[in-house]
């Protein structure tokens, strides 16, 4: 199991541009099976700021993790990420293994 | 939003989906009692919770609400097991099962348009309230379940408002203008609810291929609303340059939103999206994308657009069955040819059909031989080599399509896990169940036939076989006892064991009821496998106490019969202490076999051709034979019973001088069999034996030849028993019953 990776407590369109090569960074992590299937995990506490372009942000992660048959878990979403994810219709990128199981 | 035309192809495709949501059920069964043994696996958990995703989808299509109601409550406990937030536990694992058997009535009942009764629902919103429960992660058992207690029911739109359906596709440079569709989105909300919002979240790209500064995201979503269409538009305005924006009315018709799927054909789940908002059902939206996907195939209309199978198939919510069913209906309806454009790589045919075809197989067999016959008699040589291609072919689609029939067991014993558990439980007893060869193959009606005869057995073995864990330690043996179910195929049967290692058949308790019931003279003690043999007489049981599973007598004589109703036997071995093992042989199929022709005087008769071992042909007759015609030969220095077909069946044509000797195997036996002729190979179709011929022993079947004559065909094993049985009047042995043996057995 790759991570806990910490996300910044700003994601929007003025960090994501920087937060993109770090993301990347953590796929290029040998992502190894705990158990529960391959995962990585970033805990987002420390999320205060996110706006669209931060939610894009780690759905793009999510899906190049799909991409390699790996899953992106959330941990500890702050209030500020759950009420945007709510917003957007992409609260399953919080709850569920993966956002295509996301409609019923 | 369903029309009198829906209801008529959800009435049609209904048995498709039932079938369908009970082989779920069946598998979700078999999963919850493999992840007993091993909790934790992750593959089980995956392929549980897609069981009860598909029953929720497919029952969502037809508008099953209970069904999809009661699926959601045990996909989401199964969804938090699969994410490790509950662990499996008996109690779990039991209510699980439970809510499966719930599931299970539910779809039986999806035909029944009339009011549940009040006991039913109660039961059911119970066990919801424990699925809930268990949930929470406390404890699903001993919950006082309240009926006042219900999910609160789904917010309507607010009075004045009605629901719009809004549809919008952010432009690339949307970040770039300084537009956040996240404070869009909220601003939108001012003006009313939205109930449901979801985003194509598959059309943002990987890491690699994103410019995160380029917006790729679009949304679908309801607005319950009394502004005007300005007024929604209006809210828009700042984006209007940046976006794709669809507004669809209240009250849209489902071409309405057909048109939304055909402007965005690079947004693939746009079809799942929108029947997840409610905007339209699956059976119009696969009514829309076939007139999409007609048309897109048109001449000179460009690209083929993505068809319905591939849009719901991909979250596995519907069956593609459903799908194909809907897609054909559409195409009869409008008079298209060609399949349903799917690739889905079953049919479902009706058994009778299957049943007519075999048939008139059958009847291509015998014309078949015969025109071979002629073929022979006739010496043209073309004619010949024409008939032997015409005999191979018919033999190639005699194989085919007998294989159509056939149905591995080990669905039938998969369906026994939950029996042994059960029952285990019941008793207080702990037993493994092990299946082996669970993919032989017979024919499906068989399995039907014997699926009563093997729950009896296997109830048995649990009940009066297996001993209770303290005395099974006592007796040195593990405290879990050992079922074992074994299918495999031999000779030309398919041979069934039920093993256990209990206690075994306690031989003087047996020979003592079959004194006091009077079945067996008393004093008189038969040898092993007669005293074994008693157990299968009916009304005899030697339990001390009648209990719900056993023990009343009426079982294992009923088990025997429907066994030999089918042209089986069934047998015992058992050791006393160790366990013991019943044996039921079947014949694969009850339609055609592969023989070999043999003549005995100008009769004809077939024996099975698996069962033959070899032939010693034209050898002299021998006289050494005893008052029932049987004799012996020496056989590579082993002595070989032989039996006189002519003697047996008291054939009237003179025995000829020289005769051949046919090896035949039947079980563990070999034996031979005495003809005047041997005829070669012969496929045949089984005709059943008419009601006066029905007591034959020894006789499985009649076929007819290609001359039209009658061959009796044989059963091996009945042949060799029959043959063993001593004889005190020589010639008639086939009707009379209970001759010179200290057994009065009515099945004779």
């Amino acid at each position: 199991m790759a991570g806990p990776h910490t996300l910044p407590a700003e994601l929007t369109v003025y960090t994501v541009a920087d937060a993109l090569p770090r993301f990347k960074a953590w796929l290029d992590e040998d992502i190894a099976d705990q158990g529960d299937g391959p995962c990585l995990r970033v805990d987002a506490q420390a999320v205060a700021e996110v706006d669209a372009a931060g939610v894009q942000l780690l759905l793009s992660l999510a899906n190049s993790l799909t991409a390699r048959s790996c899953r992106l878990i959330v941990n500890q979403p702050s209030a500020a990420l759950r009420a945007a994810c709510e917003a957007l219709g992409t609260s399953s990128l919080l709850d569920a293994p993966h956002p295509m199981e996301a409609l019923p | 939003m369903s029309t009198p035309e829906d209801d008529d192809l959800i009435s049609e495709m209904l048995p498709a989906f039932m079938e369908e949501a009970h082989e779920q059920c069946d598998a979700l069964e078999q999963l919850l009692l493999e992840l007993e043994a091993a909790p934790g696996e992750r593959r089980l958990l995956d392929a549980l919770f897609r069981c009860a995703h598909t029953i929720k989808g497919s029952a969502g299509v037809f508008g099953l609400d209970k069904v999809v109601g009661f699926a959601h409550h045990v996909e989401a406990l199964l969804h938090k097991l699969r994410e490790g937030e509950l662990a499996l536990t008996p109690a779990l694992s039991t209510l699980l099962l439970q809510s499966n058997d719930v599931l299970r009535s539910l779809v039986n009942s999806a035909r029944d348009e009339g009011e549940e009764c009040s006991t039913v629902l109660q039961a059911r919103e119970a066990l919801v309230l424990r699925l809930r429960t268990a949930g929470q992660g406390e404890s699903p058992a001993a919950l006082v379940a309240d009926p006042l207690v219900l999910p609160a029911p789904e917010p309507v739109a607010a009075q004045g408002s009605r629901r719009w359906h809004v549809s919008v596709q952010f432009g690339a440079d949307t970040f770039r203008h300084g537009i956040d569709p996240l404070s869009l989105l909220n601003y939108v909300r001012g003006l009313g609810e939205i109930p449901f919002v979801a985003c194509d979240t598959l059309g943002v790209p990987t890491l690699d291929n994103l410019d995160p500064e380029n917006c790729h995201l679009c949304f679908e979503f309801s607005l319950d609303t009394s502004a005007s269409r300005a007024e929604i538009d209006n809210a828009f305005k700042f984006v209007r340059e940046d976006c794709v924006l669809h507004l669809i009315e209240p009250g849209a018709s489902p071409k309405d939103f057909v048109a939304l799927i055909e402007a965005m054909p690079d947004k693939p789940r746009l079809g799942d999206i929108l029947v997840s908002a409610g905007a339209i059902t699956r059976v119009q939206l696969a009514q829309g994308l076939q007139s999409q996907a007609d048309a897109a195939s048109e001449p000179g209309s460009g690209g083929v657009a993505p068809l319905l199978g591939e849009l719901l198939q991909s979250t596995a919510a519907v069956s593609g069955t459903v799908v194909a069913a809907a897609l054909q209906k559409q195409q009869r309806q409008r008079g298209a040819s060609g399949g349903g454009g799917d690739d889905n790589s079953y049919i479902r045919v009706h058994a009778d059909r299957l049943d007519e075809v075999i048939n008139l197989l059958g009847e291509l067999v015998i014309a078949g031989a015969g025109a071979s016959m002629l073929a022979r008699q006739s010496r043209q040589r073309g004619l010949l080599e024409a008939n032997q291609q015409v005999t191979r072919l018919i033999e190639g689609i005699r194989n085919s399509t007998l294989k159509l029939r056939m149905v591995p067991i080990g669905e039938t014993f998969a369906r026994f896990r939950r029996v042994v558990r059960d029952t285990a439980a019941e008793l207080g007893k702990e037993v493994s169940l092990e299946i082996e060869g669970g993919d032989t193959e017979l024919d499906k009606a068989m399995v039907e036939r014997i699926a009563d005869p093997l729950m009896h057995l296997v109830r048995n073995a649990l009940d009066h076989g297996l001993e209770p864990a303290d005395q099974r330690v006592q007796s040195g043996k593990p405290a879990q006892g050992r079922l074992t179910l074994s299918a495999c195929h031999e000779s030309g049967s398919i041979l069934i064991r039920i093993i256990d290692d209990g206690r075994g058949v306690q031989r003087e308790k047996v020979l003592q009821r079959a004194w006091e019931r009077g079945l067996v003279e008393q004093g008189v003690v038969p040898s092993d496998a007669e005293i074994l043999d008693l157990i299968f007489a009916p009304g005899f049981s030697t339990a001390d106490t009648v209990t719900n599973l056993s023990g009343r007598g009426v079982g294992m004589d009923v088990v025997r019969s429907n066994v030999e109703a089918l042209r089986g036997s069934v047998t015992m071995v058992s050791e006393p202490g160790q366990g013991s093992c019943i044996e039921i042989r079947l014949p694969l199929t009850l339609a055609i076999i592969d023989g070999f022709l043999v003549g005995v005087g100008s009769s004809k008769f077939i024996l099975p051709l698996d069962a033959v071992v070899e032939v010693i042909a034209n050898r002299a007759t021998a006289t050494a034979v005893d008052a029932s015609g049987r004799c012996c030969v020496e056989l590579r220095g082993e002595v070989l019973p032989v039996v006189n077909l002519r003697t047996l069946y008291a054939l009237d044509s003179p025995q000829p001088e020289r005769s051949s000797v046919v090896v035949v195997r039947a079980g563990a036996r070999r034996y031979g069999v005495q003809v005047d002729a041997l005829l070669g190979q012969h496929q045949t179709v089984i005709k059943p034996l008419g009601l006066m011929l029905r007591s034959l022993r020894g006789v499985s079947g009649s076929s007819i030849l290609g001359t039209g004559e009658v061959a009796l065909i044989f059963d091996a094993s009945a042949l060799g028993q029959l043959a063993a049985q001593p004889r005190t009047v020589p010639g008639k042995t086939l009707r009379s019953d209970g001759q010179a043996s200290p057994i009065a057995n009515p099945s004779l």
